[in-house]
Parts: structure tokens; C-alpha cells; sequence
């Protein structure tokens, strides 16, 4: 059944103010990924649906319409979908709808990652530590658009990671062997500035491991993957700074 | 039709204006030309002067022709409070209500990393110097019951946190005077009962 007959779960990532009282908003779906539309008179001041287009808000859909632009033209709440984030989990929310706008083609489905998306909104508004719900989720989005390499395994050999060795995290080969020290003259060419580990972007097979079967709870875990996140989604993200990282200084 | 090259030009440059369609352009145009000739002259004159001459004022952000808008400027103000609040429609708004005395900080939109709008483009920094060089003992954060605008009222509390003294309030949710719960927005009747207060 096409979109025009039957309601489609979403939640709202984006709206703007379009024309004198529509609004122009970015949608995340389970079946057609993220799709882009115009709410019209929507704005007004007799509108009842101004709350339906604000972030975070789970709504069920009706849509119309040949191009990328499509015109929603029927807009319920969904309750179940719906979450209302205060404070620091909003900034977070924020984050991660940017990266979402950031790294998805409208379009294009992922149904898997619509599930982590909404959990991860839900968690983050009782987290009393919200970098948890963003790792988990920011692997989860690298993974489902095949921009993250299977964590646990050396990407050339396919081989097990050992626990107690150092790796390097290279975001178009993968998870390769380090050089022996750091600022050694392996072929690999370090940048001049850097003085250890981390900053070459090397992470102990231990914490590899951990990120890849989702376990956080070693001290140091979440310090690590927060590093490996922010070094694999760069990649995707280019030379573009994400506005909202700006927040959290 | 096709216009002479003056008025179709004249046409297309009130479509700029919001709300303002073709057809409503052409009839202002032709309305302007036909009957109204100086008062078309004088609005010409007007936009021109506020174009060149409206700046923001160097304390709170809001237009002005001088360096201090008439708010700032006025002795009568109550210094130590400061409203903030995203637009200059706002502080109309609030001062047509006449309850409010202090002064305010315009903030000129809020935040959202996705139209490109972040703590530089709302001059946070600017109203933390103003919040140091004066002595306000209270903020009080209007920004709009909006997720971007409760994001915003949110990183600025947490960014003049450090400040000794000063306290940080909030404007509250709720449901419209006069208004019945019965044709109240979900969200506002969720809102407004968990932000409910004792009697």
C-alpha cells in the first residue's frame, strides 16, 4: 500500500519554517528511510499540529507526491513513538538528528536502525550518563550504512583480535596492526605532533572486542569507543564540522 | 500581460515581502501607481531609511538606529532583571503585555546545528559579558516551548551556571487563558500537568 492510503510510523528529525505558515520537515521511517516533505499551514496560529513537527515527535503519516519533496497531507501524534527531551539528552538529540540528516540519502530504508534510533531517544531521556545510548547508537548507524568494519576481527587477516595487543583504526582499511611504538618509521607516516597511542588513532584489542559485542562496562571502554566513533564518522562526514558537537564544550 | 519594464520590476520586487504573492504584487503595484502616488513615495522614502539605517542595539541585540534602543536606553528599567528572548516580535509581545520591567537580550533565532545556527550566531558570548559587566540578579529564559528553543534555554543556563548569585528561571508551560482542556494539544496538557505547581 502506498504512503497516500495507509499511515507510516515516523519521527520528526528536522523542520523549518517554509513560505508564510508551512513548514518544510525531514522524517525518519522504518520502511522508506529518511523522506523529506512540506507540511502546509502548519504554522498558522489556528493550527492544532504545531507540537506534530517539532524533533523527537513520533507521528504517523500520510504523504503524496512524485518528487524527493513529497507534501504530507495527513499528520497524527504517535504516541509510542514519542519522546520529549529535556536539556542535555535534547542537545544530544539534536546530535544525533544531525548526524542522521548528515549521513542518510532520503529514501533509502533502514528498518534495523529505525529501531536503535527511536531506543536510543528513549534512553536518552532517562540516562543519568548519556554517552552510553550515543555509542551505542552511533555504532549502530556506522554499522547499518556499512561505514564500520566488524570490530572484533583484524580486517586484512579476518583474524581475532588479541585482547592485549594494540591496533590501529584506519577508516578505510580498518582495524590493522600498529606500528611496534609510536612515532616509529613504519610506512605508515604519523603526523609530526603526535606523542602517543590514542592520538595515532591505536586502541587496545580489549576495548575493540568490547565495542563490538556491546559490552561498556570496563572503565576506559567508553572513553575508547567515544574516540573510535568520533574517528569513523569523520570519515563519513568530510571537511563539514557537525554544528552541534559546538554544544557540549 | 506584460508590464513596462519599470513596474514589472516593481511587481516582482514586492514579492519579497512575506505573504506576498504575484497577484497580490500586481495589485499593490497598480494600486500604488493608480491612486496612492505619494503615499507609494513616502513608503519608498521609509524603507529606505530603516534599510540603511536600523542596526542592533549594542546591549540587548534588538533593532535600533542608535547605539542603545529605547528599552536599554530608558532610566526607568529594572537592571538587575533580563529577559531573553529569540526574536524582537518577542519582546514586543511581552512588553505589550505590561508586566515585565527589566531589560531584555535578543537572541535573534536559537539554536539549530542543522540550519547552521549555533551559540556564535546567537551572541552567547556577548550576553555573558553583559551578565558580568551588570549587575543582574535574575535571567529569566523566554525562548520559544520549542525542542531547539528549550535546547537553547538550556546551554545558556548551563553557560552562566558559574555565576555567582544569579538565578536562572525558566517561563512556564501551560494551557492558554481561557482556553478548555477538552481542545488542548496533547503535548501542551502533557506539559502543563507535569509542570503543574501547589496551591
Amino acid at each position: 500500500m502506498h504512503p497516500s492510503e495507509v499511515f507510516v510510523d515516523a519521527v520528526v528529525l528536522h523542520s523549518r519554517p517554509y513560505q508564510e505558515d508551512s513548514a518544510l520537515c525531514e522524517l525518519f521511517t522504518a520502511q522508506y528511510g529518511r523522506v523529506a516533505g512540506v507540511v502546509k499551514k502548519v504554522r498558522g496560529p489556528k493550527s492544532t499540529k504545531k507540537s506534530l513537527i517539532q524533533p523527537f515527535q513520533g507521528i504517523s503519516v500520510k504523504w503524496c507526491g512524485r518528487g524527493e519533496l513529497k507534501s504530507f497531507t495527513q499528520l497524527e501524534a504517535q504516541p509510542e513513538l514519542s519522546v520529549f527531551l529535556q536539556g542535555k539528552a535534547a542537545l544530544c538529540g539534536l546530535y544525533i538528528n544531525e548526524l542522521m540528516v548528515r549521513l542518510l540519502t532520503h529514501f533509502d530504508p533502514y528498518p534495523k536502525l529505525f529501531g536503535h534510533y527511536v531506543r536510543c531517544l528513549f534512553e536518552l531521556k532517562d540516562a543519568d550518563n548519556v554517552e552510553l545510548p550515543l555509542r551505542v547508537f552511533e555504532n549502530a548507524l556506522l554499522q547499518a550504512l556499512g561505514y564500520a568494519p566488524d570490530w572484533s576481527c583484524h580486517s586484512h587477516t579476518g583474524a581475532p583480535l588479541v585482547a592485549s595487543e594494540w591496533y590501529l583504526f584506519d577508516p578505510l582499511q580498518g582495524i590493522i596492526d600498529a606500528p611496534s611504538s609510536p612515532g616509529s618509521s613504519v610506512d605508515l607516516a604519523l603526523p609530526p605532533e603526535v606523542t602517543g597511542r590514542s592520538e595515532a588513532g591505536q586502541f587496545m584489542g580489549a576495548s575493540l572486542i568490547a565495542v563490538a559485542a556491546g559490552d561498556y562496562s570496563e572503565q576506559g571502554t567508553l572513553r575508547d569507543a567515544k574516540r573510535l566513533m568520533r574517528m569513523a564518522l569523520g570519515a563519513q562526514l568530510g571537511d563539514k564540522p557537525l554544528l552541534s558537537r559546538m554544544l557540549f564544550v | 500581460m506584460k508590464f513596462s519594464l519599470a513596474l514589472g520590476e516593481l511587481v516582482e520586487a514586492l514579492q519579497i515581502l512575506p505573504g506576498v504573492g504575484p497577484k497580490s504584487a500586481q495589485r499593490i503595484a497598480l494600486n500604488l501607481l493608480e491612486r496612492n502616488r505619494d503615499q507609494g513615495l513616502y513608503l519608498a522614502s521609509k524603507i529606505e531609511s530603516a534599510m540603511t539605517r536600523v542596526t542592533h542595539c549594542s546591549q540587548c541585540r534588538n533593532y535600533t538606529e542608535e547605539t542603545l534602543c529605547v528599552i536599554c536606553a530608558s532610566k526607568t528599567r529594572n537592571e538587575s532583571l533580563l529577559c531573553v528572548v529569540e526574536t524582537p516580535s518577542d519582546v514586543m509581545a511581552i512588553e505589550q503585555t505590561g508586566s515585565f520591567t527589566g531589560l531584555y537580550f535578543v537572541l535573534m533565532g536559537h539554536l539549530s546545528p542543522l540550519d547552521g545556527v549555533g551559540p556564535e550566531q546567537l551572541g552567547i558570548s556577548q550576553l555573558k559579558e553583559t551578565v558580568e559587566q551588570r549587575s543582574v540578579s535574575e535571567i529569566i529564559l523566554a525562548t520559544n516551548p520549542t525542542v531547539e528553543g528549550e535546547a537553547t534555554a538550556h546551554y545558556i543556563a548551563e553557560q552562566l551556571s558559574s555565576q555567582d548569585g544569579l538565578k536562572l528561571t525558566r517561563i512556564a508551560y501551560g494551557v492558554a487563558m481561557g482556553g478548555e482542556l477538552e481542545y488542548t494539544d496533547d503535548n501542551t496538557l502533557a506539559r502543563a500537568l507535569e509542570g503543574r505547581r501547589a496551591l
